[in-house]
């Protein structure tokens, strides 16, 4: 019997090889088929992974953070580890690594949706793109199980769908491996991280030239937020006030018009939880307006375009002069 | 769960493992929890309906042993009303509310594989009730009779006197069977995930918008089809026969080449076998079959086959398609003396003339297959309707040079690959109908070509887990 089960066993692993190269291919050339959107999650986690000249001032957050801070308007020492599609829960952990290679930062600029603290909409990019490791995962799984209703992360087949992801498994690889050019991304994700690192972080999301349509945020009826963000939030915060970070909430811009349909409800529901989390961290400056910008100021209706981004950013240089050391050469842009 | 789950790549191993390491006392409950599970993953709610099923099956068999005359057809009509009854109530109720045009007050969710085992549980209690098996005392047996996980969701429909036996049985780790086994499955999976997947995606686009698409796209859309639902289900076949192999259970085969058929009355002996063998064993015979005249035996078809649509599904286009299935087979018969004297009449017979009859009828047996599944796949008998009228009254041949291969949706690479597997898949066929046994007949070749078959496959599954693999059709019944 144990010769036969060896043949057999033998047999499979021959018959897998196609499977293996599929795996290891998934796994050693990701800038090679992956979408443009990689590079970001590619490049903040070398970032905040890697010994990085020590950054006074941390922008964390999610795509709006990402698309409305130019650090290099204001500073040297300023870096936009904000990723697209996250939420505290990735940047906890980032932060959590960040510390491991680098002195704590003298300030955080917390940029999140108000949304992003009601649903966890992008998780399978997070696991898709290995942004978390083995255990922050299990972790993070294990929150969700103590967490009441967080079906984004334990959903139907959760499990199968980690492990296929954690072993690059084709079912979930083999469509951008094979809807990839011929000759590969590699180029053009080696450029998009690339830019990305020049600009400190930095990334724009929309291209238009104005947008005026509704956002996230609008589909919402009221402020329900997730405890499980929140709780990874609070530990977020915790750890930067350990670390001995000054932390500074702020909110990213909203259009004229989803202003106007994001429900009463809504804006209370968050400005009420905002005011909880002052009372919890009185040493935290947070930010209760969320600002209005024109439709000009908009690449797409949740991201400033660039003209935005260097306004947005131009006010956080006046509002915080001890804090940043750059300069507007030109004025802000209106 | 399903077999094309990463979950169940993870459950199998697991399951059929722990049956060869495990002591034979424990292999069966190994076995029976294996089945609950594999059934919670697919349909969580329902697993009291199974065991319900199982406690009132085993219950009613033990009652009815050793007594006689009325009181057992009594027991026997409470069993089947108990079985038939649960199977009415969550599939034809709201069917039955429309029918009488009623509103039906509650909703109700369809547990998976239920037409199966509750036709396996009915199949059972008749057996018993004529004396040809003895009733099952030890509930275990039976409840894992019903629950086998890999006929469970989707068939084959298994006999108790066939499967009870294999529970008692002796199963060894045995490589050669256990290979045979895999490479059963390996054609399973090649023919659900590489052909099944990508003809999904050809008929989606072509029936989602039937009422854009001209008479030519449909026909061929249902031509696909045909391609389609055999791949889905006889892959599935292919699938439980392989797994229950590897452990060493036999399954009834249920599927034998529907598609090279000359006649109606032969498709539906080699398609869903099990079925139809279950729906003669316990309907048609005792209808009368044809011991009561060449009337009565054609109004048996029609009942059997109206009934065997219903039982796919609890509408008005599964009766009719049903319906027009025994209507063909029927047809056939009686215009059977008519089609020999013509073809007698016919003044060269030889070899040539031999193939392109059978060529020929195969191919109008395939057509009336296919035109009878019109109304299966049909959303409605008004869908349906304008299918039909656009294939038959909007057939023009300008449409057959117009319509590209590639608009299909597929592009190039997909479009090659599916025809490569469908050339594959009518070798296999062949190779079934003229030497009995594919995977008998590969496991002989010398190695480069075993493992030429084994790496094409493997490498053109590989390729297209990109598409993603839905549900099984024959999921839904």
């Amino acid at each position: 019997m144990k010769k036969d089960f060896l043949k057999l066993l033998r047999n499979f692993i021959l018959l897998s090889i196609p499977l293996l190269g599929a795996v290891f291919y998934a796994a050693i050339f990701p800038m090679r088929y992956h979408s443009p959107e990689y590079p970001m999650w590619a490049e903040e986690k070398s970032f905040v992974r890697t010994d990085s000249n020590d950054y006074s001032v941390l922008i964390i957050g999610d795509s709006r953070a990402k698309s409305s801070v130019l650090p290099e308007l204001l500073g040297n020492d300023v870096y936009n580890m904000a990723i697209g599609g996250t939420t505290a829960i990735e940047m906890y952990y980032a932060f959590q690594n960040y510390l491991k290679a680098n002195d704590p930062p003298s300030y955080a600029i917390l940029i999140f949706a108000p949304y992003h603290f009601c649903d966890i909409d992008n998780y399978s990019q997070t696991l898709y793109y290995h942004y978390l490791s083995f255990w922050e995962e299990a972790g993070l799984t294990l929150n969700a199980f103590k967490s009441a209703k967080e079906d984004a992360i334990l959903h139907k087949g959760w499990f199968t769908d980690s492990l296929s992801f954690r072993l690059r498994l084709p079912n979930k690889y083999m469509a951008e491996i094979l809807d990839a050019p011929s000759g590969g991304n590699t180029d053009e994700n080696t450029a998009v991280f690339q830019k990305i690192r020049q600009e400190k972080g930095f990334r724009s999301f929309g291209t238009d030239e104005e947008n005026n349509l509704e956002n996230y945020e609008v589909h919402h009826e009221t402020f329900d937020s997730s405890e499980l963000v929140v709780k990874y939030f609070e530990r977020l915060l915790n750890s930067l006030e350990e670390a001995g970070t000054e932390v500074i909430i702020e909110q990213a811009p909203v259009n004229p018009f989803s202003h106007e349909h994001i429900t009463s409800d809504f804006y209370e529901g968050f400005e009420a939880w905002l005011s909880e989390t002052e009372n919890r961290h009185p040493s935290c400056t947070v930010v209760h307006d969320v600002p209005v910008y024109p439709k000009n100021a908009f690449g797409d209706n949740n991201h400033l375009n660039r003209r935005g981004a260097e306004r947005y950013t131009g006010e956080l240089l006046e509002k915080y002069p001890e804090i940043f050391k750059g300069s507007l050469t030109s004025g802000l842009p209106q | 769960m399903l077999f094309n789950s990463v979950q169940f790549v993870l459950f199998f191993p697991v399951v059929t493992a722990g049956f060869f390491i495990f002591p034979k006392k424990f292999k069966n409950i190994w076995l029976l929890l294996a089945g609950y599970y594999f059934y919670v993953c697919a349909s969580p709610a329902f697993l009291p309906v199974l065991i319900g099923a199982t406690l009132v099956t085993w219950a009613v068999c033990l009652v009815m042993h050793g007594r006689k005359g009325k009181g057992r057809t009594a027991i026997l009509c409470l069993g089947i009303t108990a079985n038939i009854g649960a199977l009415f109530f969550f599939k034809y109720f709201a069917f039955a509310c429309s029918i009488i045009g009623v509103s039906p007050p509650f909703r109700l969710l369809l547990p998976v594989g239920i037409s199966f085992y509750l036709f396996q549980a009915t199949g059972y209690l008749i057996d018993v009730y004529r004396g040809s098996l003895a009733p099952e005392k030890r509930l275990l047996r039976l409840a894992l009779f019903l629950s086998f996980f890999p006929c469970l969701l989707s068939g084959p429909i298994t006999r108790a006197g066939e499967m009870l036996p294999q529970f008692e049985e002796e199963h060894r780790f045995d490589y050669e069977r256990i290979r045979y086994g895999l490479l059963r499955m390996l054609f399973g999976y090649f023919m659900k995930l590489v052909i099944v997947a990508r003809l999904d995606l050809v008929t989606t686009r072509i029936f989602d918008h039937y009422g854009d698409v001209n008479g030519y796209g449909l026909a061929l859309g249902m031509v696909l089809y045909a391609f389609q639902i055999y791949c889905d289900f006889a892959g599935y076949s292919e699938l439980a026969l392989g797994a229950a192999k590897v452990m060493g259970f036999s399954l009834p085969e249920n599927f034998r080449q529907p598609f090279f058929a000359e006649k109606s009355s032969e498709l539906w002996r080699r398609w869903h076998m099990t079925l139809m063998k279950w729906f003669t064993d316990y309907l048609y015979i005792p209808l009368g079959g044809s011991r009561k005249g060449r009337a009565r035996k054609y109004i048996n078809i029609l009942i059997v086959f109206a009934i065997s649509g219903l039982w796919h599904g609890a509408s008005w286009t599964f009766v009719i398609w049903g319906l027009l299935s025994g209507l063909f087979m029927v047809l056939g018969e009686l215009s059977a003396p008519l089609r020999s004297s013509l073809l007698s009449s016919i003044p060269v017979h030889n070899r040539f003339t031999g193939v392109l009859h059978r060529f020929f009828r195969t191919l109008i047996t395939f057509s009336l297959f296919v035109f009878a599944l019109v109304f299966f796949r049909a959303p409605s008998l008004k869908a349906a309707g304008e299918i039909l009228g656009k294939i038959f009254f909007g057939f023009r041949l300008s449409d057959v040079f117009a319509l590209s291969p590639f608009s299909l949706g597929l592009g190039k690479v997909n479009l090659f690959l599916l025809l490569f597997a469908l050339l594959i898949l009518f070798a296999a066929d062949l190779i079934n109908e003229l030497r009995g046994d594919k995977i008998s007949w590969l496991m002989e070749k010398k190695a480069p070509i075993r493992w030429g078959f084994y790496y094409t496959a493997v490498v053109m599954i590989l390729f297209s887990t990109q598409i993603g693999a839905a549900s099984f059709i024959y999921f839904r019944f």
